[in-house]
């Protein structure tokens, strides 16, 4: 009699597990001004370790992930100017804000595109700027997608709500 | 007798369901014994991935949110998959088989997964980015661009740094 017990608790221990599903949500799309001639990224990542370490962002400040836009000023070789901002905080629930508006961080800087400098010969970006802990390095996709990479430059991994890639706004 | 009868009971109800999971079935089976390569989590735009599958895009629709599980079927030979999101939930939830492939419109180099319904529906493509990145595909083989709230990349689950 107890094992059947057992082997009922069981089952239903399986259909409960079985019954489980994927919960949609919903949310507001923001707007973004497009100056010219700048070229530009824009973005939400995770606010993992690395990236927060890179911006100088303080430790005890809870932030779910960080909207980027990323102006660049460039020759053909891909060498010039940044601007970029960082608006980061704690999501506000059934949006794609934050609390408050969250904070905006503000930096720019030299970029320089080295070629051939990563795995299967793709160039790498690099933004430099004192205002940074260390270099951004992003590689490069494409023409129209920039992906960050993280120590011996691995890329960065994502999470289930972002990942580490800035879209360009004025597509090539 | 009572207790007799409750013995009954929950026999009957077991074989119920187990003949019920089995029915569910071979997938049930496929899946305790195939090796799992990895779950790979992400949101990407709604309008152009619903209008590649085939599905109805309405304005509510802003994002999907994926889970990839990749089977393993053999080394380097790819496996099968399950696909859940968007309308693949549920009873509906999307598998069929993956396979590898080399290069796109714009990287000859690059490792592309072809993923192919047991449904009629069409193929989806991701590019590798490396072991816990995936990039999703247009029809013309190139990289996807998102905006500035959701891109086309799915993370591997459990590594995110």
């Amino acid at each position: 009699m107890s094992s059947s017990k057992l082997c009922f608790s069981a089952l239903l221990a399986c259909c409960f597990v079985c019954s489980s599903a994927v919960i949609p949500f919903s949310a507001k799309p923001l707007g973004l001004a497009v100056p010219s001639p700048w070229i530009i990224y824009t973005g939400s990542t995770p606010a993992g370790t690395f990236i927060r370490s890179t911006l100088k962002l303080p430790a005890d400040v809870k932030i779910d992930f960080i909207k980027w836009n990323l102006y660049l000023s460039a020759d053909n070789s891909g060498s010039g100017t940044f601007k970029l901002t960082a608006l980061y905080g704690e999501s506000q629930p059934n949006t794609n804000g934050f609390w408050n508006g969250g904070t905006q961080l503000e930096i720019s800087g030299k970029c320089n595109v080295q070629s051939k400098s990563w795995k299967n010969n793709k160039p790498i970006m690099t933004l430099e700027t004192d205002a940074l802990q260390s270099s951004i390095m992003l590689l490069k996709l494409d023409d129209n997608l920039l992906y960050f990479l993280g120590q011996n430059n691995d890329l960065l991994v994502g999470n289930g709500g972002f990942s580490y890639l800035l879209n360009r706004v004025n597509n090539k | 007798m009572v207790k007799k009868k409750t013995h009954f009971l929950m026999i009957a109800f077991g074989i119920a369901v187990l003949h019920s999971a089995m029915g569910f079935s071979q997938e049930s089976g496929d899946t305790l014994n195939r090796k799992l390569y990895g779950v790979f989590d992400g949101r990407t735009p709604c309008a152009e991935l619903a209008g590649h599958l085939n599905e109805t895009v309405t304005t509510a629709c802003i994002k999907i949110k994926w889970r990839l599980t990749l089977y393993e079927g053999g080394a380097g030979k790819g496996g099968s998959y399950t696909l859940e999101g968007f309308v693949y939930r549920k009873d509906r939830i999307g598998k069929g088989k993956w396979t590898i492939l080399t290069g796109t419109k714009n990287d000859p180099a690059a490792t592309v997964y072809r993923l192919d319904s047991d449904k009629a529906a069409p193929s989806l493509f991701l590019q590798k980015g490396d072991e816990n990145v995936l990039f999703f595909l247009d029809n013309n083989m190139n990289l996807m661009v998102g905006n500035r709230d959701f891109s086309y990349a799915l993370n591997r689950k459990g590594v995110e740094n």
